[in-house]
């Protein structure tokens, strides 16, 4: 099967689910497309609202406004993820809106919280962490221990107790395979 | 020009430099290399706006276990809400159109007041009739060792309490395993059950499920919640707790 049968029998499949949603069925499809997309859209929250309570509120106002308007639903224009983000972004900007999800803060606090980047931008650093997430283990675990410790490869030769020149070659085969992951991700140049 | 990967395995220093991992004696070979290495230049060119992505990177939030049944419960919460709007409106619109006359517009302009309260009170009537009130809410949660996770809203109905009950995670069972749902009292503890089964239930090939149950006990007074699984035998319970949860008025 080729990779564009694949994707379009993906498609019908969530869109069936979606029309299961819009007939009365909100048990399993609804279930179904939170696999597929929940921790996407709890992301996509975080980022958008700061707050993983908010983030969570947003990921159930989503997939309620979904069976709303499930009926409504026309996979011709759109895929379901699409629906989904269209969905959540105006959901998020409705939380946003909320008294009850301005946080108080105190006089130190007020210059900490930074505007949220465009969604454009939080959906190109949600394929970032996806494509990270893609990269084997060995490869990940170099990666990870240098940008977000912050150590040498020495460092993480001793902490994992491999050989430096381990380090060195997982850490250039990681990065291309990172630059490969970006790429089948559309993010070419980031 | 297009980095030249023989190359670059001989040097595979180019990734620790761009991602600022060479140890320092490392660091400065690298960089007198670089300075006349055209293949390594290109290298790091290629490499760069790899390492820089890095830094774009969401983060690794994950959300928590229960959000999935707590979701699939909002959707459903929406749905019963959805119910009642479209019975009560239904009589409103109905008493409207059989006394919102001419001949009774006087009439109803000099008792409006009263009769907006009393239509208030019907309304509240019809509210409370139309469908049963959410008694308590469960969120379920995994004992340790075990997954799934799950949420059961209970709804006050005139011969008892109706349980919603969404389940997600939870492994297939074995042929003639099924699982169990129950209630437990205040006194139950091992070898002195205080327990009433809610009913039984096996899972989809996802390891959901989503079904109602009746039961005469009151979460209010058994208020927690166990899920095992269980074999066919006597109706005591036998299995292992696997999810639980304390009932939310």
């Amino acid at each position: 099967m080729s990779v564009t049968d694949a994707a379009d029998r993906l498609a019908a499949e969530e869109a069936d689910l979606v029309a299961q949603i819009a007939a009365g069925d909100v048990g399993a499809p609804v279930a179904e497309l939170y696999r597929r997309y929940g921790k996407r859209l709890y992301r996509f929250g975080v980022q958008m609202l700061g707050n993983s309570g908010l983030a969570e509120d947003m990921v159930q106002e989503t997939f309620v406004r979904l069976w709303r308007t499930a009926g409504r639903f026309d996979a011709e224009k759109a895929s379901v993820g699409t629906y989904l983000y269209v969905i959540a972004r105006s959901v998020a900007a409705d939380i946003r809106k909320r008294p009850s999800s301005r946080p108080l803060l105190t006089v130190e606090d007020i210059d900490v919280p930074s505007q949220p980047d465009s969604v454009e931008q939080i959906l190109d650093s949600m394929l970032i962490r996806e494509a990270f997430e893609s990269l084997g283990q060995g490869h990940a675990q170099v990666l990870r221990l240098a940008q977000e410790e912050g150590l040498t490869q020495s460092q993480i030769a001793e902490r994992l107790a491999l050989p430096l020149g381990t380090v060195k070659t997982r850490m250039f085969h990681g990065i291309r395979a990172m630059r490969a992951a970006l790429a089948e991700r559309g993010l070419n140049a980031v | 020009m297009p980095y030249d990967m023989n190359h670059s395995l001989e040097h595979p220093e180019v990734a620790g430099w761009v991602l600022g991992a060479l140890d320092p004696g490392d660091a400065r070979a690298f960089e007198e290399h670089l300075g006349s290495c055209d293949q390594c230049q290109a290298a790091v060119a290629e490499f760069e706006p790899v390492a820089r992505s890095f830094r774009l990177a969401a983060p690794a939030a994950e959300p928590p276990a229960d959000l999935e049944a707590r979701t699939v419960a909002a959707v459903q919460h929406a749905v019963l809400a959805a119910d009642r709007q479209v019975k009560t409106p239904g009589k409103a619109s109905r008493w409207w159109h059989l006394h919102w006359t001419d001949r009774l517009m006087p009439i109803f302009t000099a008792v409006a007041a009263a009769a907006v309260t009393a239509a208030v009170f019907i309304g509240v009537q019809v509210f409370q009739g139309a469908a049963p009130a959410v008694a308590a809410t469960i969120n379920l949660h995994a004992t340790a060792d075990h997954s799934g996770s799950g949420v059961a809203i209970a709804h006050r109905t005139d011969g008892g309490f109706q349980i919603r009950l969404t389940v997600t995670g939870l492994p297939v069972l074995g042929s003639g395993q099924f699982y169990e749902c129950w209630y437990a009292g205040p006194n139950n503890r091992p070898g002195h059950p205080d327990l009433i089964t809610a009913g039984t239930f096996v899972v989809d090939r996802t390891g959901s499920e989503t079904f109602t149950m009746w039961s005469a006990a009151d979460p209010g007074k058994f208020n927690t919640m166990q899920i095992t699984a269980e074999q066919p035998g006597d109706a005591s319970q036998h299995g292992q707790v696997i999810l639980y949860g304390t009932a939310q008025a």
